[in-house]
């Protein structure tokens, strides 16, 4: 089997270390060269776990999705028995995208081109005229590539197609306490959530932006003056981003070490209900939730719908932020991303704290994203275009007496510090250098390059 | 007009819901009830709109005002599905707050838009509301690019003290819910 250091391209060996250095600095092409975004595929997106979505998103036997891990067209699909699987969607005969829809329910898979049919676990099912196959052709080995790995974490499913990838709950290593946290929090009644899919935004620029600013509280009160003035003005003190005016608070930025970090602005955030922004309908909502339930058990439910304070990224691709809504961040191009949110519904939750738990989840994509959005489109043309000025600077908080290590190994810095982010480049660097065969069950192992 | 924040309760959204299912399974053709009052609205909407008036335009919108910009293609229940837009007066008014202060980067420099408002339908629905449906294309320029936008419209519309004002407005736009870039106008 050729492995994926093999096909990487020729400069990548041993290069990556001089592109991320020890003193916070990041060299450009990370964010503007398509080889290195190419190898990021194979060994970011092919060689670590990878979030690929909430089971509560297939809820019911022979569910499916279809999304992209590392540009890879993926099928999953909940199969007979209720288990999970990951299938890639490509037609082992002569390469079709199999499955064109973005979620169904279906048993088998048709391949639109010759007709393979495919069980919903990856199995080779049918092949029309069968008789035109020799001896040596064996259906087993003819499937749908199946993800090596595949594991569930209360309901958050991954996946890798590294079979020696650590287990998932190493990998997770010290994030898992505010992980559970963050799942915790809808973990109100028995039947756990529903999850309905929130706004999907592109932009113009490299996922690592995207990546990057989610552990960035450095740039909310400049890249989110609007936002602020406008609260401000409009609704008085004690609204969004009002929290955080300078960085002598006690939030925290956290590094937890597989590329995971934190930002924790939970010491500033009394209540989440009251810190909110006046949603449509909050005050006909808040009322009939508060007459229904009483004071104390309403309000409990509605701080469920303003924001916690939680900032995790979870690498490389997934961004819990606390308040029921997810981010997934897709890599389209070396210039181009998808940022896909979802919110998380309670099923046992009154129906108006549901609602409005979505119109929350508008309010800061509509608001304040967009304006990170613009600003990763300004980067990335700059980076693109100033070859003259190759470093991006991810320093603060090096050198000061700000960071510390705990003894879970993770690093915690001011809320402001650059501290999360330049963990997550040195585990970049780490999974770039990386050395594992990649796998896919269910198809014929090593015929060629596996590129 | 006053800032009346109580007025989406259940009996709104519901309204609102079965107004969009009736839109939808209209199958005879319409009789142009107050037609040309319908267009005058409408097209002063996109010229306010265009020209970046949008106090002018909150002044079209009623006191108790929808828009509404589904981000499903098929559904249509803003209770239960995130919206690319779901704002009540008081999230609009925010909204215009937000484009006037000066540092919203996504609209520095701002959108230049240049809308088509054509198939324009009416129907006079209950309370001496007026529904109307028609079709939007809008060309939106900003940092040297054209981005095309098309859709449906509906627009509710409701006589106050003798004009005739925007009560709901829903955009369907065609990629409603594909990845989408920079909509930081209004649509
Ligand atoms: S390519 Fe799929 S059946 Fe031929
Ligand atoms: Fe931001």
């Amino acid at each position: 089997m050729v492995s994926v250091s093999e096909v990487a391209p020729p400069q990548a060996r041993g290069h990556y270390d001089g592109l991320v250095r020890a003193d916070g600095r990041v060299h450009r092409t990370l964010f503007t060269d398509s080889d290195i975004f190419k190898h990021e595929m194979l060994k970011i997106f092919g060689g670590s776990w990878v979030f690929l979505l909430h089971e509560a998103e297939i809820p019911a036997v022979h569910d499916f999705k279809t999304i992209t891990v590392g540009r890879r067209p993926v099928i999953v699909s909940r199969n007979e028995d209720g288990s999970i699987v990951a299938l890639l969607n490509r037609c082992p005969h002569r390469g079709s995208m199999v499955c064109s829809l973005e979620r169904g329910n279906a048993a088998r898979f048709q391949c639109p081109y010759h007709g393979w049919t495919f069980l919903n676990n990856g199995e080779l099912y049918g092949v029309p005229y069968r008789k035109g196959y020799g001896p040596a052709f064996d259906k087993r080995k003819r499937g749908l590539g199946r993800f090596p790995r595949l594991e569930t974490y209360r309901g958050f499913v991954f996946g890798s197609l590294n079979p020696g990838v650590e287990a998932l709950t190493e990998w997770l290593g010290p994030a898992r306490e505010i992980f559970d946290w963050c799942i915790d929090q809808e973990n109100l009644g028995p039947r756990g959530v529903s999850v309905v899919k929130g706004m999907t935004m592109v932009y113009r620029g490299n996922w690592k932006l995207q990546n990057d600013n989610n552990g960035d509280m450095y740039h909310a009160p400049v890249t989110h003056r609007s936002t602020a003035e406008m609260n401000l003005a409009r609704h008085g003190t004690g609204k969004t981003l009002d929290h955080f005016k300078s960085d002598n608070n006690p939030m925290l930025a956290k590094y937890f070490g597989h590329g995971h970090k934190l930002l924790d602005q939970r010491p500033s955030i009394d209540s989440p209900w009251e810190r909110a922004r006046p949603l449509p309908g909050r005050e006909v909502m808040g009322d009939a939730v508060v007459q229904r339930l009483g004071e104390a058990a309403a309000r409990a439910y509605l701080d469920l719908t303003g924001r916690s304070g939680i900032n995790l990224v979870l690498y490389p691709n997934l961004m819990m932020m606390g308040h029921g809504t997810f981010a997934v961040y897709e890599p389209l191009a070396v210039d181009c991303t998808n940022v896909r949110y979802y919110t998380a519904l309670i099923n046992d939750a009154p129906p108006e704290v549901n609602t409005l738990r979505i119109r929350f989840s508008e309010d800061f994509n509509n608001v304040a994203a967009r304006d990170d959005n613009e600003i990763f489109e300004r980067i990335q043309t700059a980076l693109e275009d100033v070859p003259e000025m190759p470093w991006l600077d991810f320093s603060k908080g090096l050198d000061t007496d700000r960071e510390r290590v705990g003894e879970d190994g993770a690093v915690t810095g001011n809320i402001s510090d650059e501290t999360g982010i330049r963990g997550s480049y040195a585990w970049w660097k780490t999974l770039m250098q990386r050395d594992f065969t990649p796998q896919a069950l269910g198809v014929e192992a090593d015929e060629g390059r596996s590129r | 007009m006053s800032e009346n924040a109580r007025y989406l309760n259940e009996a709104r959204y519901a309204a609102l819901i079965e107004g969009t299912q009736r839109a939808r399974s209209r199958v005879t053709p319409s009789t142009f009830p107050h037609r040309d009052a319908a267009e005058a609205v409408l097209y002063l909407e996109a010229r306010l709109l265009d020209d970046g008036r949008y106090e002018e335009w909150l002044e079209l919108l009623t006191g108790d005002c929808l828009y509404w910009v589904p981000a499903e293609a098929k559904r249509g229940d803003p209770r239960h599905e995130a919206c690319v837009n779901f704002d009540d007066r008081r999230r609009l008014l925010d909204r215009v707050a937000l484009l006037r202060t000066g540092y919203l980067h996504a609209q520095t420099p701002p959108s230049r838009t240049s809308r088509t408002i054509g198939n324009v339908e009416t129907w006079e629905v209950q309370g001496g509301a007026l529904e109307v449906r028609s079709s939007l294309t809008l060309w939106m320029y900003r940092q040297g690019e054209t981005t095309p936008y098309a859709g449906a419209q509906e627009h509710e519309l409701v006589q106050v003290k003798g004009a005739w004002r925007i009560r709901q407005k829903t955009v369907r736009l065609l990629n409603s819910d594909a990845p989408l870039g920079n909509i930081t106008f209004i649509l």
